[in-house]
């Protein structure tokens, strides 16, 4: 049980940045930052901020997922970005992950597992930071589990930082694979047939332009008791669910027969706020179908990268399967500079270390 | 209000009773009942090969044990003695009782992720495989005990002969001995796939590497029926196999074609997990994994397995009765005791009469333009009026006459454009060929006229199912759409029955929409290919001399060159697979014409509804390899 995630250590936009200064700003903080050396604008942005501070006491791994349909414009912002990425930290590793297998099948997570299995890291480094903002959920999740257990285990920090524009994410088009199945290491129970009949909750988070591969998940989660789309409210911009709903009225009419109760919103901004919501549902759900059916719940966040850091917490601690479908391609429409720039959310939050020192023991004392 | 058309598959409907009121045995009475090799099936391997939405997973569900139970504990409904007369001639039931305990293992899942563990490849199929079966024998007993009708208590194994040694490694032949060694070998199993780490081969936990083969040691399943005991034979069958690794696939399969195995087993896949040129036809590229069909084990392809015209008609069959299943649970339509035919009328639609003036001087001039005589124009159109009289079509209007007519004149100046004119009488001697009408000239008379003024060309309930393609679920997105038109009438309180031209686009935007989330495999050049392809056919058919009768939808390579395609490792026979397995185009192979063998790309209904091309089969323009290549990139 991780009780301190209820109450993480967490900041947000301007505070990540004075947190970085102040607590990095240590000198005996050796860091290792985990993050994407792909496409996206964002990938830069942690790294530059962590070398400012860190300097040479920072060193990096940098994944840069290969798709095989290349498009050349792409190709030439990851270059730049990898580039970029090297250059402000030199002491980095950049590891290319096949996203697809010879037979189309995706094996991301496998292979990111092999890899970083493979990957010592030294015994000197006190943080490990995951950059969440440009890595794919299918590359992302696994390394985060991966890398939280192996801080756990050593009693590093391991924090988790995401930059996220929902504005920008609406710009980026992906073509999805056509086999949904769970995340490496994130299957949780539901391929364990039991003995009750299951009684499936599918959580689907709703996101602009992924109709076609949420319709899918949808088909491979199968027959689901309830269905509940997870929309973002607050947003920043509040019509933001309204519009959501609007774009998926089939599906939550005619497909899924949504009752408009099941609907869960959650903030944004605050992964926390997912995480909490999505955990007392778990909590209620299995309580009341206790002895009478199998519960099982599945995930499915593909949108905004910080409600999905909300579904990963919830989805690591109550071992609940995330199910979702790989991107074959993408295409990104750069935004004009001339239009309305929205600027970026920055999310910082502490998963583990020392910083909770003996939380979850005083808590339990506190409940006895 | 929901509306069950648009309800994309069988996978939602929650509840048992649910799906048997919707459910169409249809399926099982032309893949199953109606196949040669029928006695063969709960022996012998049997593959299962459709497109994507074509029916497998309705299939399987409705032959599951519990749904077979379901049925025939109440025959009170004509609905359940329908599916009980469908289930009897598969060879479900026998003597009015079940014969067979069938359950459904979906594959789709995590069995892939066995490929990628870092053992030997028999280490992983073997593990792959016996997860398989201890899902199997939970799902058997899951399946005799969910309508709790017995307990475990009242189920025993049989098991087969000379198989004892493996009976001890099963957990023994009564249900719970078998059920609590599944759950040991399904958790042992599991547990190594789903880690991020997998564990070194020698540290694999005892209940994971241990032999554990019901599928060899079962042979019968004896369970209490109404009194009596009754003998069943089990039946697993695995949907979505094309979710494996090839090669995993193959292994799988070659241990499931052991001819010791009693236990029946049924693959079912998508097209697209066969090769190329196993999708395409190719002779001799059947993969066949050193095995004989019909002898070792049995193909049913659910597309493109006979005839084609006989196909057609009964999909039309099957589409109109699942059509005939849904209507009534459309809310605002129960009442109406509606016919899903009769809501869709195959009335001609007409030509205003300004747009027919329009059109009469239209071809007025060019007769005088072609240099047609009135005596000819009379013989023209009595050749054109002959035919429209015997013909079965019920659009025999005005416009259509004069645009028969017009076809008819374009090709007379053909055929006596290179005739030496004569100086002392009028030019308009008799064409080597005779001018005939028939139903291509009809046809393309109808295409030209929704090319020119928009008169909508695809209505009527054939043309729903022609554009479907033989496919139950694209059929069901169609109409599911027409549904929707039908309702918005009736709630303005107009009757619910559409015109052509509210059919037409109803369809059209329909079929725009699935075509703009094709999200499959090579999709992008698969939509490149079939755009490039309507383009050209759009212009022959165009031609005001209907040169290929009712137009065209199709391009033929020469045999050859395809044959040398799907034998290369060129992408393009990735693409064509691609598209024929996810309904983008209809392949025709040894197509004989102009004493050269042909294979035919066909565009599917859903291509020929957005680019507005004839559904008739049959025009198709020349081409080479290269161009296949070119149109796709």
């Amino acid at each position: 049980m991780r009780n301190h995630w209820n109450n993480c250590i967490t900041h947000f936009d301007d505070d990540v940045g004075t947190f970085i200064e102040s607590f990095f700003g240590e000198e005996h903080r050796r860091c290792l930052l985990v993050g994407a050396a792909g496409f996206d604008p964002r990938s830069q942005r942690i790294a530059k901020m962590l070398s400012d501070v860190l300097g040479p006491r920072l060193s990096g791994i940098f994944i840069r997922e290969e798709r095989g349909q290349r498009d050349a414009e792409l190709l030439g912002r990851a270059d730049d970005n990898a580039a970029a990425l090297k250059q402000l930290v030199p002491d980095c590793e950049i590891l290319y992950v096949d996203v697809f297998g010879d037979d189309g099948a995706a094996i991301g997570g496998p292979r990111i597992a092999a890899k970083l299995g493979a990957y010592s890291i030294d015994g000197g480094i006190t943080d490990i930071v995951l950059d969440m903002s440009a890595l794919s959920i299918g590359i992302g999740f696994p390394a985060a589990k991966m890398l939280l257990s192996d801080c756990e285990n050593v009693g590093r920090s391991f924090h988790l930082f995401i930059v996220s524009n929902p504005e920008l994410d609406d710009s980026i088009v992906s073509e999805p694979a056509d086999r949904p199945m769970p995340v490496k290491g994130f299957s949780g129970s539901e391929a364990l047939d039991g003995l009750l009949d299951p009684a499936r909750i599918w959580i689907p988070q709703l996101a602009k332009g992924r109709k076609a591969a949420l319709t899918k998940i949808g088909l491979s989660v199968g027959e689901c008791y309830k269905i509940c789309p997870v929309l973002p409210f607050p947003a920043r911009d509040p019509r933001r669910a309204d519009g959501l709903i609007s774009e998926y009225e089939n599906e939550l009419v005619n497909e899924w027969q949504v009752d408009p109760r099941d609907l869960v919103y959650v903030s944004e901004r605050n992964p926390l706020d997912c995480y909490r919501t999505l955990s007392t549902l778990k909590q209620r759900y299995y309580k009341t179908v206790n002895g009478t059916f199998e519960p099982k719940i599945v995930l499915s966040p593909i949108g905004s990268k910080v409600m999905a850091a909300g579904a990963l917490m919830a989805a690591i601690e109550h071992n609940l399967t995330v199910q979702y479908l790989e991107t074959v391609r993408y295409e990104f429409n750069a935004p004009d500079n001339s239009t309305d720039k929205t600027e970026d959310m920055m999310v910082h939050v502490l998963l583990s270390g020392p910083a909770y020192g003996d939380y979850d023991a005083l808590l339990r004392t506190e409940e006895i | 209000m929901a509306n069950p058309f648009l309800r994309r598959a069988t996978e939602y409907v929650r509840d048992d009773a649910s799906f048997l009121a919707i459910v169409s045995p249809a399926p099982l009475t032309t893949f199953l009942a109606k196949s040669k090799l029928k006695e063969a099936m709960f022996e012998l391997p049997v593959r299962i090969i459709g497109e994507p939405g074509s029916g497998k997973t309705m299939l399987a569900t409705l032959a599951e044990f519990k749904m077979v139970e379901t049925i025939m504990r109440d025959l009170s409904t004509e609905n359940h003695r329908g599916l009980a007369t469908a289930l009897a001639d598969a060879g479900f039931l026998q003597d009015g009782k079940p014969h067979i305990a069938a359950v459904r293992i979906p594959m789709e899942s995590d069995y892939r992720d066995f490929w990628e563990l870092p053992y030997e490849p028999a280490v992983k199929t073997k593990l792959a495989l016996w997860l398989v079966q201890a899902r199997t024998m939970l799902g058997l007993l899951r399946n005799l005990t969910a309508n709790r009708r017995r307990g475990l208590d009242d189920i025993r194994f049989i098991a087969r002969e000379s198989s004892e040694a493996q009976i001890e490694q099963i957990g023994g032949l009564t249900a719970r001995g078998i059920r609590d060694r599944a759950l040991e070998v399904q958790k042992a199993i599991y547990s190594i796939a789903a880690g991020l780490r997998p564990p070194p081969i020698e540290n694999l936990p005892i209940a994971a590497t241990s032999p554990y083969q019901p599928f060899e040691a079962i042979r019968a399943i004896e369970i209490e029926w109404q009194g009596e005991s009754l003998f069943l034979s089990p039946l697993v069958m695995l949907d979505d196999v094309h979710a494996l690794h090839p090669d995993q696939r193959d292994y799988i399969f070659s241990t499931l074609s052991r001819r010791e195995i009693r236990f029946g087993r049924w693959l079912m896949m998508r097209l697209d997990a066969l090769s190329p040129g196993a999708v395409l036809s190719a002779p001799g590229s059947q993969e066949t994994h050193n095995l004989t069909t019909g002898r070792d084990f049995v193909d049913i392809r659910m597309q493109g397995h006979s005839e084609r015209g006989s196909e057609r008609r009964q999909f039309r069959i099957m589409a109109l009765d699942m059509a005939k299943r849904y209507l009534p649970l459309v809310q605002s339509l129960k009442n109406r005791n509606a016919d899903f035919a009769a809501l869709l009328p195959g009335e001609p639609p007409s030509l205003s009469p300004g747009r027919l003036k329009e059109f009469s001087a239209l071809v007025e001039k060019e007769q005088v333009k072609l240099g047609i005589t009135n005596a000819r124009r009379q013989e023209i159109d009595a050749i054109v009026s002959e035919h429209l009289a015997g013909s079965q079509s019920y659009d025999k209007r005005l416009e259509v006459h004069l645009s028969m007519a017009r076809i008819l004149m374009h090709r007379y100046a053909n055929r006596v454009q290179h005739m030496t004119p004569s100086l002392f009488e009028d030019f308009d001697p008799d064409p080597k060929s005779p001018l005939k009408a028939d139903a291509g000239v009809a046809e393309a008379a109808r295409f030209q006229l929704s090319d020119a003024f928009n008169r909508p060309y695809h209505y009527g309930i054939y043309d729903l199912c022609d554009a479907s393609n033989e496919n139950a679920e694209l059929f069901l997105q169609f109409a599911g759409a027409l549904v929707a038109r039908m309702e918005t009438r009736v709630i303005r309180g107009k009757s619910p029955s559409l015109n052509a031209s509210a059919q037409e686009s109803a369809l059209v935007e329909k079929a725009r929409t699935i075509m703009d989330g094709w999200s499959f495999a090579f999709a992008r050049r698969v939509r490149l290919l079939v755009d490039a392809i309507a383009r050209e056919c759009l212009e022959v058919s165009r031609s005001p001399n209907a040169r290929l009768g009712a137009g065209a939808n199709a391009i033929g390579i020469p045999e050859e060159e395809i044959h040398d395609l799907l034998r290369s490792e060129n992408e393009l026979a990735l693409v064509l697979k691609h598209a024929l397995a996810n309904g983008a185009i209809v392949i025709r192979r040894n197509y004989g014409q102009g004493g050269r063998y042909w294979c035919l790309i066909e565009l599917s209904g859903i291509v020929c509804l957005v680019h507005g091309l004839t559904f008739k089969r049959g025009g198709f323009l020349e081409k080479r390899v290269a161009y296949l290549q070119e149109a796709s990139n």
